[in-house]
C-alpha cells in the first residue's frame, strides 16, 4: 500500500550560514543573490524569560530564531501549534563540555549544562518562550533528520486540528567531536504547516515514502550543494529552492533504512 | 492499536518474567552505585555488565553498552521471533522502528575523551560516532538488527520518549506509513546522567522512595523495552492501546508545574482518546521518581482528575528511575498488571506524604483490571500519559465521545 498525506505550508522560517532569514534566502535560492558561507551571530531570543535567555545554548538559540520567522511572518498570530523538533546531534558544544567535565578529577558537570544537554532542550525552551502546552516531540534519525521530522510533521498534522510546526536544525561541532562527525556550519529551518487549506497556504507537499531507487535531488549551485551534504538540517535546501522559486517540482530526500522521502511541492 | 508483544529487560533481571517475579516477591533492583568509576553516594539499577554480550558479529558497529542492552532485551520472551513472523506478515517495508532513547551510547564518548591524550587531543580512531553516541544509533541498531527497511526514528525527549513513540507509531500507522511497529526504548548507565543529576541536586543517597513524605531524589538506572504495535483487530484478547495523551509545560527546565497542569492535560487528552472517564482506569502507574517536587506536582495533577478513588502507585522502587526508558518499563509494568490481574504497591514508600491526597498503593493487591494508565514525564515539560485496555469487550464499554482535543 503507497499512502501519501498533504500538507500545506504557510510560513517558513530560515537561519543558518549564509542565510539570515526567509526573505533573503529565498533570493539566494533563486540565484538573485551569491550565496556567501559567512555565519551570521545567533541572535539572543528577547522572548525568553532573562533567566532562561541566559541559560540558552547555541542550538537552542538557532533554533528559536527559524521559528520565530515562521510564526511572525505567518498571516495569524499563532501560538497555539503542535511542534515537530528535529535534529541530527543536538548541541556538540554541551556534550562536548560535559565530557571534557567528566574526564577531568573534579567531574565538575554544571546543572545547566545537564539540563540543555537534552535532545528536547530547544523545545523546553520555545514552549517556555511561546507559553505552548500543546504536544511537541524532539526526533533525531542521524543524516535523515530532515525527512524524519518532515513524516512525523505531516503524520502529526493529519492528527490535529491546528497547524504542526516543523523546526529542524543542526550546527558544527567543536573539535574532538569535529573530527568524528563534521557538521558543517549552522542550519535552521522551521515550516509552518496545516493538513488543510486555508486562506494561508502558499504551497502544498505530498508526502510519500519510496524504495531507494531514485538518487535525492541535488542543489545546482556547487556551495548550496556542498552545505547541503554537509550540514544534515540542510538536506531540505531543494524543498526550499523548489518554494522560492515558486516552481511545482518532485524533491527526493533520503530517508533511513534505505528508503526515501518524496515531496511533490506545488505553489499555490 | 494492538499491544500484540512486549518485552522488559532491567535490574530485576531479564525478560517480563524477571520483572513480575521481584514486584511479587517485593524485591528491589536497586544496589549501591559501583558503576564504572562513579563516586556517589547513591543507589542506583543496574544491569549485570556480565549479561551484556558483545552485539552479533555483523552488527559491531553499533557496539557500546546501550546497544548491548537492547540487544539482551530483543532476545528475551521471543520477541525476535514474533518480529520475524511480523515481517512474513507485512514485509520488512512495512514495519516502523520508533524508540526512545535520552543518553544513547554517551558513555562510549565519556570514555573515548579520557583517550585523548594518547591521540593529541582526537577521539581514539576506533570510536564510531553514528553507531554509539548519535541519538538515532538505537533505531538503526534495531532495524539493523531485523534487517528492516521501513520508517524509523527517535524519539529523545528526555524521560517521556519511551511513552511518546506510542504517539509515533500510532500517526504513522493512521497514515498508512507502516501497518505495525516496533516501539520501546533503551537507557543505559553512564556519568552524564550520574553526575547530572547529581548536580541538580536530584539524586537521593538511599534507594528511592516514591510518594514518601522524607522522598529525598531519585535512583538512577538503566532498562530496555520493546513493544510490537498493530491495527487493531476485532475479537481479540490482546492488550491494547487505547489513548497516548501528550502535552507540554512551557513552565521550566528542569521542574514541572507545581500544580502538575501539564500532567492533568496529557492524562485528560489520553482519557479522552481512549473514550473513557477517569474512574473507568483501575490502577495509574504513576512517574513517581521519588523527587519532592515531581512526586508533588504529578500527585496534585491525579488528585485534580481521579480524586482519591483511582488505585496509584510509582514502581520505581524495584526498578529505579530508567529515564528514557522509563515510558515502555512502565507501560510493559502496567500491561503485566492487567494480564495477571495485580495491582503493585510501592516499595520503599514508608510514610505517604500526607500533602498528597490520591489512593497510594503501598501493597500488592489483587484487581480485576480493564483500564489502567501509565504516566511519563520528562525535562523539558514533556509529558505523555498512556491508556492500556484488556478484553474483547473493550470497545464497546467505552462510552465517552472522542472529543476534539483541548489544552
Amino acid at each position: 500500500m503507497k499512502s501519501s498525506l498533504c500538507v500545506y505550508v504557510e510560513s517558513i522560517g530560515l537561519f543558518g550560514t549564509g542565510f539570515e532569514n526567509w526573505m533573503q534566502g529565498g533570493a539566494i535560492l533563486r540565484g538573485e543573490k551569491s550565496f556567501e558561507a559567512t555565519d551570521f551571530p545567533l541572535p539572543s531570543p528577547e522572548w525568553l524569560p532573562p533567566a532562561e535567555r541566559r541559560r540558552t545554548s547555541d542550538i537552542i538559540r538557532l533554533a528559536l530564531c527559524a521559528g520565530r520567522e515562521a510564526l511572525t511572518t505567518a498571516n495569524q498570530a499563532i501560538t497555539d501549534t503542535y511542534t515537530v523538533f528535529s535534529s541530527s546531534g543536538g548541541s556538540g558544544e554541551v556534550i562536548h563540555q560535559i565530557c571534557e567535565s567528566l574526564a577531568a578529577p573534579e567531574r565538575d558537570v554544571s546543572p545547566t549544562r545537564f539540563h540543555n544537554s537534552v535532545h528536547n532542550a530547544p523545545a523546553g525552551y520555545w514552549g517556555i518562550a511561546t507559553r505552548n502546552e500543546w504536544p511537541s516531540t524532539s526526533l533525531c534519525a542521524h543524516d535523515a533528520s530532515f525527512a524524519a521530522g518532515m513524516l512525523e510533521a505531516a503524520a502529526q498534522a493529519a492528527r490535529c486540528a491546528q497547524p504542526v510546526l516543523l523546526l529542524v536544525h543542526d550546527l558544527h561541532y567543536p573539535e574532538p567531536l569535529n573530527g568524528v562527525r563534521a557538521v558543517m556550519g549552522l542550519f535552521s529551518v522551521a515550516l509552518l504547516l496545516r493538513s488543510t487549506k486555508t486562506a494561508a497556504a502558499k504551497f502544498s507537499i505530498d508526502v510519500s515514502i519510496g524504495a531507494n531507487e531514485s538518487s535525492e535531488t541535488a542543489m545546482h549551485n556547487a556551495e548550496l550543494e556542498s552545505f547541503r551534504t554537509g550540514n544534515p538540517a540542510a538536506r531540505c535546501l531543494p524543498v526550499l529552492a523548489a518554494m522560492a522559486n515558486r516552481s511545482n517540482e518532485r524533491v527526493i530526500l533520503q530517508n533511513v533504512n534505505g528508503t526515501h522521502l518524496t515531496l511533490e511541492i506545488h505553489s499555490l | 492499536m494492538n499491544l500484540s508483544k512486549f518485552t522488559l529487560t532491567n535490574a530485576l533481571g531479564a525478560g517480563n518474567e524477571a520483572t513480575w517475579a521481584a514486584i511479587v516477591a517485593r524485591r528491589s533492583g536497586l544496589s549501591r552505585c559501583a558503576f564504572e568509576t562513579a563516586d556517589i553516594d547513591t543507589f542506583i539499577g543496574q544491569v549485570p555488565d556480565a549479561a551484556l554480550l558483545p552485539l552479533r558479529a555483523d552488527l559491531g558497529h553499533f557496539e557500546c553498552r546501550n546497544n548491548r542492552l537492547a540487544q539482551l532485551c530483543l532476545e528475551q520472551d521471543s520477541f525476535a521471533e514474533t518480529i520475524t513472523s511480523a515481517i512474513e506478515k507485512y514485509g520488512a517495508d512495512r514495519i516502523g522502528v520508533f524508540l526512545g532513547t535520552s543518553t544513547s551510547g554517551i558513555f562510549s564518548t565519556e570514555l573515548a575523551y579520557r583517550e585523548r591524550e594518547k591521540h593529541q587531543g582526537a577521539l581514539p580512531p576506533n570510536f564510531q560516532y553514528a553507531g554509539t553516541q548519535n541519538n538515532y544509533s538505537l533505531a538503526a541498531f534495531v532495524s539493523a538488527y531485523f534487517g528492516l527497511r521501513g520508517p524509523a526514528f527517535v524519539v529523545s525527549s528526555a524521560c517521556s520518549s519511551s511513552a511518546k513513540v506510542f504517539g509515533n507509531a500510532s500517526r504513522m500507522m493512521a497514515a498508512g506509513f507502516c501497518d505495525a511497529a516496533i516501539v520501546g526504548g533503551v537507557d543505559s548507565l553512564c556519568l552524564t546522567t550520574l553526575y547530572g543529576f547529581q548536580s541538580l541536586g536530584l539524586v537521593s543517597n538511599q534507594p528511592c522512595r516514591p510518594y514518601d513524605v522524607g522522598r529525598s531524589g531519585i535512583s538512577i538506572a538503566e532498562a530496555a523495552g520493546f513493544a510490537l504495535l498493530e491495527k487493531s483487530l476485532s475479537a481479540t484478547e490482546d492488550i491494547q492501546v487505547l489513548g497516548v495523551g501528550e502535552s507540554s509545560d512551557a513552565y521550566h527546565m528542569s521542574s514541572p508545574h507545581p500544580e502538575g497542569r501539564g500532567a492533568q492535560k496529557a492524562m485528560r487528552e489520553a482519557l479522552a482518546q481512549a473514550r473513557i472517564r477517569p474512574e473507568d482506569i483501575g490502577y495509574i502507574n504513576l512517574h513517581g521518581t521519588a523527587t519532592k517536587t515531581n512526586d508533588a506536582a504529578e500527585g496534585a495533577a491525579v488528585a485534580a482528575l481521579f480524586g482519591q478513588a483511582t488505585p496509584a502507585s510509582s514502581t520505581k522502587g524495584f526498578t529505579g528511575h530508567t529515564l528514557g526508558a522509563a515510558g515502555i518499563t512502565e507501560i510493559a509494568i502496567a500491561a503485566l498488571a492487567l494480564q495477571r490481574g495485580m495491582i503493585p504497591g510501592s516499595l520503599n514508600t514508608q510514610v505517604l506524604d500526607p500533602e498528597i491526597v490520591i489512593n497510594y498503593q503501598l501493597n500488592n493487591a489483587p484487581s480485576k483490571l480493564r483500564y489502567v494508565m501509565s504516566n511519563s514525564f520528562g525535562f523539558g515539560g514533556s509529558n505523555c500519559s498512556v491508556v492500556l485496555g484488556i478484553g474483547k469487550d473493550t470497545e464497546e464499554n467505552r462510552s465517552m465521545e472522542n472529543g476534539v482535543s483541548t489544552p
